[in-house]
């Protein structure tokens, strides 16, 4: 399956396999946010995305959605509408124009729900949610829609630590069991490391440099495109990075 | 095979979806017996075809050898799918929906229409009880059979004068509070209202123009509405086009600032002529502040259609406003064409507003206040929104009305007075003791 080859914000161009973590990462303003809004087909652009060989910009609304489900970073969430409801909007692109859902989309968003632990939380109103609860109702949303691709635009960047590691763990077993395509755009550059297959590395608004962590994470690469000095450890097939301050500071 | 084992989630009793038998079942959450079971994609779907909730341990049991039966005979295929979704066989039951219109709410909603009619026609100078309009709109339904109760004076003034005025009363007020709710949802905006867009600016200046320059001898009273019409439409026409011009990616700000535009500009044309033939000041004047004076069946007959399409239109749209909630980008990424959305709701808002001024004025406040208060008292969600503001934002006009008619008789009140009277306290107390947040 071909995401890719899109010429978007002056020269990104990538492929993207099924079933693919591939994380998007880069200084603030390289464009990740909008590549991935491109490759929703949010984006009026120069260029193609082309979804199992089909043109996104070519497609209707509704067909793209049917493809690829979007989490954005701060997502809407309507403090009065209850978990059922929200996950049920999820179901949109299966629903006609002037219809209400149906019993089928009402067992989807419940598959969703139970798959997501929130099952107690069904009847709850957003608004009376924790962080990381209203983060897997969106994931839920999002799972409900039942796309095969999965955009995410830095799921982890209102948690905690520890709830980054289960946030990410969570999309790893959806990306697994629903086999899903994972595009994530990512601050963390040592989470990116750990979990995706595959970085796009952004900077400027052009693809620097693509591979596995391993080989897109360098010492070099981190400090041109972000400015940054750190250390990049390298332990049992893992990368991690490690902000470093200068040493001449530690003299007196 | 299948161990009801040793987990402390909370259980319910439950009758198995698949044999009736009662079972301890902690429908799907973490520690439930069910988790043991690893399933393969095609048992589950046999599964939901023939069990809508929760099956058993013993019906699963029955599934979950098969599925062992058939993984051993193609052991590479499925070895895969080993960690299948065990989510699944809590299976789906009827918690998941959207609340809509309860019963209980529709029969609340439906009865404050009846009673709001039934006012509407009992009041006036002639006294007709209840028991007799009851029993006169039966004498005219053949099948019932009953003999009028009604002297033929009351008969007509039943009839011909109050009828008509309760019905157009009614459907104004549910046109008024349903374009009222869809503008809200459309633009996001709580202070939305029908008049956002200029409409009311427009059909002021369509009416002025009408009132200052219709040759002498013309009938006003049919060439008035068409010009309120052709002003309203053009006004929202003008601001929209304007708006998508200027917008681009500011969305719905532009828009409203464009209506601002356009209705300033009108307004300052109607100011114009206005000063020119100051003679028609106090024409224009009550015409705007709106009523149901002059109501008869032909009134009822012109609009009824315009208000009929317009409504339904926006009923239907009740899921896409709950989708529009979202924000402009999360609804396209929905799937849904929002600016075709838009334009569909704003047009036919437009078209059914514009249709209520010509025949009834400006009458303010029953676009914003009946929405409110549904939302406040009922659900956020446009789906109840939707249903219950047309039949309330009827009856509440047809009240006004009566109101307006009956407290300074035999004089008439402004209805927009009326509205505005009695439905601002209300809403104040509502805003006070309700902890719900507006939109």
């Amino acid at each position: 399956m071909t995401i890719g080859r899109a010429r978007i914000l002056s020269d990104v161009s990538a492929t993207i396999e099924r079933g693919e973590w591939v994380a998007v990462i880069g200084p603030n303003g390289a464009g990740k946010t909008t590549l991935l809004r491109a490759l929703a087909g949010l984006l009026a652009f120069a260029g193609q995305v082309l979804v199992e060989g089909r043109a996104i910009l070519s497609s209707t609304r509704r067909q793209v959605a049917r493809q690829i489900a979007l989490v954005p970073q701060q997502p809407q969430t309507p403090p009065e509408l209850t978990v059922a409801e929200y996950v049920l909007l999820g179901r949109t692109p299966h629903i006609g124009y002037f219809a209400t859902e149906t019993r089928s989309d009402r067992l989807a968003a419940e598959r969703a729900i139970a798959r997501l632990s929130l099952r107690q939380f069904t009847d709850r109103s957003l608004g009376s949610l924790s962080g990381g609860e209203l983060q897997r109702v969106v994931l839920a949303r999002a799972l409900a829609q039942e796309a095969p691709i999965l955009l995410l635009d830095e799921p982890t960047s209102a948690l905690d630590l520890g709830r980054q590691q289960q946030a990410l763990e969570l999309i790893d077993e959806l990306r697994r069991d629903s086999e899903l395509t994972v595009v994530s755009a990512l601050h963390d550059l040592s989470l990116a490391g750990q979990y995706s297959d595959r970085l796009l590395l952004l900077d400027g608004g052009c693809l620097v440099a693509q591979g596995n962590p391993d080989a897109v994470l360098s010492e070099e690469a981190i400090a041109t495109h972000y400015g940054a000095r750190v250390r990049v450890i390298r332990e049992n097939g893992s990368v991690f990075v490690l902000p470093r301050r200068e040493e001449t500071r530690w003299a007196h | 095979m299948v161990e009801p084992g040793k987990q402390t989630a909370n259980r319910i009793l439950k009758a198995c979806s698949g044999c009736g038998q009662r079972f301890g079942c902690a429908q799907g959450e973490p520690g439930c017996w069910c988790e043991a079971v690893v399933l393969r994609r095609e048992t589950l779907a046999e599964i939901r075809a023939v069990a809508t909730d929760c099956i058993c341990p013993a019906c699963l049991s029955t599934f979950a050898e098969k599925d062992h039966a058939e993984r051993e005979a193609a052991t590479e295929v499925t070895a895969k799918n080993s960690n299948a979704t065990i989510w699944a066989k809590a299976l789906p039951h009827s918690a998941v929906r959207s609340r809509g219109v309860s019963a209980a709410w529709g029969i609340i909603a439906l009865a404050f229409l009846a009673g709001a009619l039934l006012v509407g026609l009992a009041i006036g100078p002639a006294a007709i009880g209840p028991g007799s309009i009851i029993g006169s709109v039966l004498s005219h339904l053949q099948v019932f059979h009953v003999s009028a109760p009604l002297s033929s004076v009351d008969e007509a003034i039943l009839w011909q004068v109050r009828a008509p005025r309760v019905v157009l009363a009614a459907l104004v007020g549910g046109m008024l509070a349903v374009a009222g709710s869809a503008y809200q949802g459309v633009f996001r905006n709580p202070l939305a209202d029908p008049y956002l867009l200029g409409v009311a600016a427009g059909a002021g200046l369509g009416a002025t123009l009408a009132i200052a320059y219709a040759a002498a001898g013309t009938d006003t009273g049919l060439l008035l509405p068409l010009a309120a019409f052709a002003g309203a439409a053009l006004a929202v026409a003008g601001a929209y086009v304007l708006g998508r011009s200027a917008g681009g990616v500011h969305g719905t700000s532009t828009l409203i600032l464009s209506g601002v535009v356009v209705a300033l500009f009108m307004t300052a044309i109607q100011t114009f002529v206005q000063q020119q033939r100051s003679e028609t000041l106090r024409a224009v004047y009550s015409w705007i502040l709106g009523g149901f004076g002059t109501a008869d069946w032909h009134a009822v007959a012109v609009v009824a259609p315009y208000i009929a399409v317009s409504s339904a239109v926006i009923l239907m749209h009740r899921r896409v406003l709950d989708v529009l909630s979202l924000g402009d980008e999360e609804a396209a990424s929905l799937g849904l064409d929002v600016r075709r959305a838009r334009l569909l709701l704003v047009l036919v808002a437009t078209v059914g507003t514009a249709a209520a001024v010509a025949v009834s004025g400006l009458i303010g406040f029953v676009g914003i206040i009946v929405p409110h208060t549904i939302r406040l008292l009922v659900s956020p969600s446009y789906r109840a929104i939707i249903p219950l503001s047309l039949l309330a934002g009827a009856g509440f006009l047809v009240l006004a009305d009566v109101l307006a008619r009956s407290l300074m008789s035999p004089s008439e009140l402004p209805i927009g007075v009326v509205t505005a009277f009695f439905g601002a306290p209300f809403f104040a107390i509502l805003l006070r003791t309700s902890r719900r947040m507006v939109l």
